[in-house]
């Protein structure tokens, strides 16, 4: 009898547990009704060796996963993670496999956490999501190898017409190797004198860009 | 001071009416819009180079090169290349009127010898900012024409990016500053002239002067760092300077002062060797 107990209780527990897949389908269920996405970026940087100035540029998201920029001059935008549903798409292929889901908190709130076990850009990078449990949105994505976090994209965000968009992306990221420190030509280096860094340089690799959304226009 | 004004005219005149003075800007006017063609056509890799690091991560929208980007890097020209067409001038300004056999004829009219040498010297500093006008305008016009303007890359304790409208200025202060490096030469090249009598002698000796003042403010070796700010063209990398952020103005200024001071010295030495100058031409 308590045999039979035990496994009914098991098979519900299992039951009510969500999948991995299964939560990320409800995520890019969310999305569906928007076709068409016009929204504007701040885009800050705070990259070692490198200083650039803020730069607003206008995005165009066209489903499933088109995303074009306009921008006047020089901008930067981060691979991954500017809209994390669209990205969920690109992520999470049917040969996707995930790590078994488990549970954690981040910022006091508790979370979903699962790891994607298929490769993405290299042999040995994986990527993880955490998903807030009460809101089900992506509250932070993790990019890592076997020994570091490569990237970390961390999200907040804002209700515009009953969907959850990012307001602010915080992308923290890993260089393999530093941007090179160089000194402006003078006349002892009349075109400019450039360190490199050695491949073990491990310092001055990490940088930090946040975008900050604002002026969206869904389906317009 | 009317008369002074008709010998900065006549002087004017005499400088535009030699072949020589055209070669500058008919150098400045093919070569750099041939630079600029060749980078169209087979681009230029700087930028990449220096951000390859975060191709990885990022997406990169716009081109960093640019008719800003090139015109900045073709600044470094006005190092050793550029101060030629000046001296070319500036060198003819005295021993070309001693080897024409004209300085009689001219210090005949009634104006002193220290007149005759200031309406010279505006003259040639007034050619020297044209020359030098004229290398920013086709470098900057010829740029944005044929590579677009955009963000300015330079280098600036790592990579610096500025914006169009930031380029734009910090260009004007450069170019401005340049002037001011040139009209330095330009004093130089007047003081050698003053001296000899034959304008081959102030034009290579200016541009001797130059090198070896460039070489030797560019070796790293402990006995000569306290020679540096004794040279002038220890100085003359100030044009660079408004390419930083925030611009040092402080290090401008004391650049500035320090190339003033030579050209003062320069103007001083060319008034005491003209006016005690025996004229036998």
């Amino acid at each position: 009898m308590k045999r039979v107990l035990f496994l009914l209780i098991l098979s519900s527990l299992l039951l009510a547990q969500k999948g991995p897949k299964e939560i990320v389908e409800k995520i890019s269920d969310k999305y569906k009704t928007i076709e068409k996405m016009e929204m504007k970026v701040r885009i800050v940087a705070d990259i070692p060796n490198l200083r650039m100035p803020e730069k607003t540029i206008r995005l165009y998201y066209k489903a499933p996963d088109s995303l074009k920029m306009a921008a006047s001059g020089f901008a930067l935008l981060p691979k991954n993670g500017i809209l994390p549903f669209m990205d969920l798409g690109n992520f999470v292929g049917d040969s996707a496999s995930f790590d078994t889901i488990v549970t954690d908190t981040l910022n006091g709130k508790e979370m979903w956490v699962f790891t994607m076990s298929k490769p993405l850009t290299g042999p040995e990078e994986h990527i993880t999501f955490w998903v807030n449990k009460g809101s089900e949105i992506i509250e932070k994505i993790t990019i890592t190898n076997n020994k570091d976090i490569l990237s970390e994209i961390s999200f907040c965000y804002q209700n515009i017409d009953g969907f959850w968009l990012p307001d602010t992306t915080r992308f923290d990221f890993y260089m393999n190797r530093r941007i090179p420190y160089a000194l402006a030509p003078s006349i002892t280096n009349p075109f400019g004198s450039v360190d490199i860094g050695s491949k073990e340089d491990h310092f001055n690799n990490r940088g930090e860009v946040r975008l900050i959304f604002f002026d969206f226009r869904i389906n317009p | 001071m009317f008369k002074l004004f008709i010998l900065i005219k006549v002087e004017l005149i005499k400088i535009f009416a030699k072949p020589r003075t055209y070669i500058g800007f008919i150098t400045v006017g093919v070569l750099i819009p041939l630079i600029m063609v060749l980078i169209r056509w087979f681009g230029f890799a700087l930028p990449e180079y220096y951000l390859r690091q975060l191709s990885q991560n990022f997406d990169m929208q716009g081109s960093l090169v640019n008719g800003y980007l090139v015109s900045y890097y073709l600044m470094s020209i006005l190092w050793i290349h550029f101060p030629f067409f000046i001296i070319l001038v500036a060198g003819d300004s005295f021993a070309g009127e001693d080897s024409h056999g004209t300085f009689r004829l001219l210090l005949t009219r009634p104006v002193s010898r220290i007149q005759v040498l200031t309406a010279k010297y505006i003259s040639t500093f007034i050619y020297t900012a044209t020359m030098v006008s004229f290398l920013g305008v086709i470098s900057l016009g010829s740029g944005n024409l044929l590579l677009g303007s955009g963000d300015l890359f330079v280098f600036d304790k790592g990579i610096l990016i500025l914006s169009q409208n930031e380029a734009v200025s910090r260009f004007l202060i450069a170019y401005s500053l340049a002037i001011f490096v040139q009209l330095v030469v330009a004093s130089l090249a007047i003081l050698l002239s003053t001296i000899s009598e034959n304008p081959v002698g102030p034009i290579v000796g200016s541009y001797a002067v130059i090198i070896v003042s460039i070489i030797l403010s560019m070796i790293k070796v402990d006995a000569l760092r306290g020679l540096h700010p004794y040279l002038f063209t220890s100085y003359f990398d100030v044009f660079f300077a408004p390419f930083a952020d925030p611009i040092p103005w402080k290090e401008i200024w004391g650049s500035v002062f320090a190339l003033f001071k030579f050209g003062v010295l320069f103007f001083i030495l060319s008034v005491i060797r003209f006016v005690r100058k025996d004229i036998t031409s």
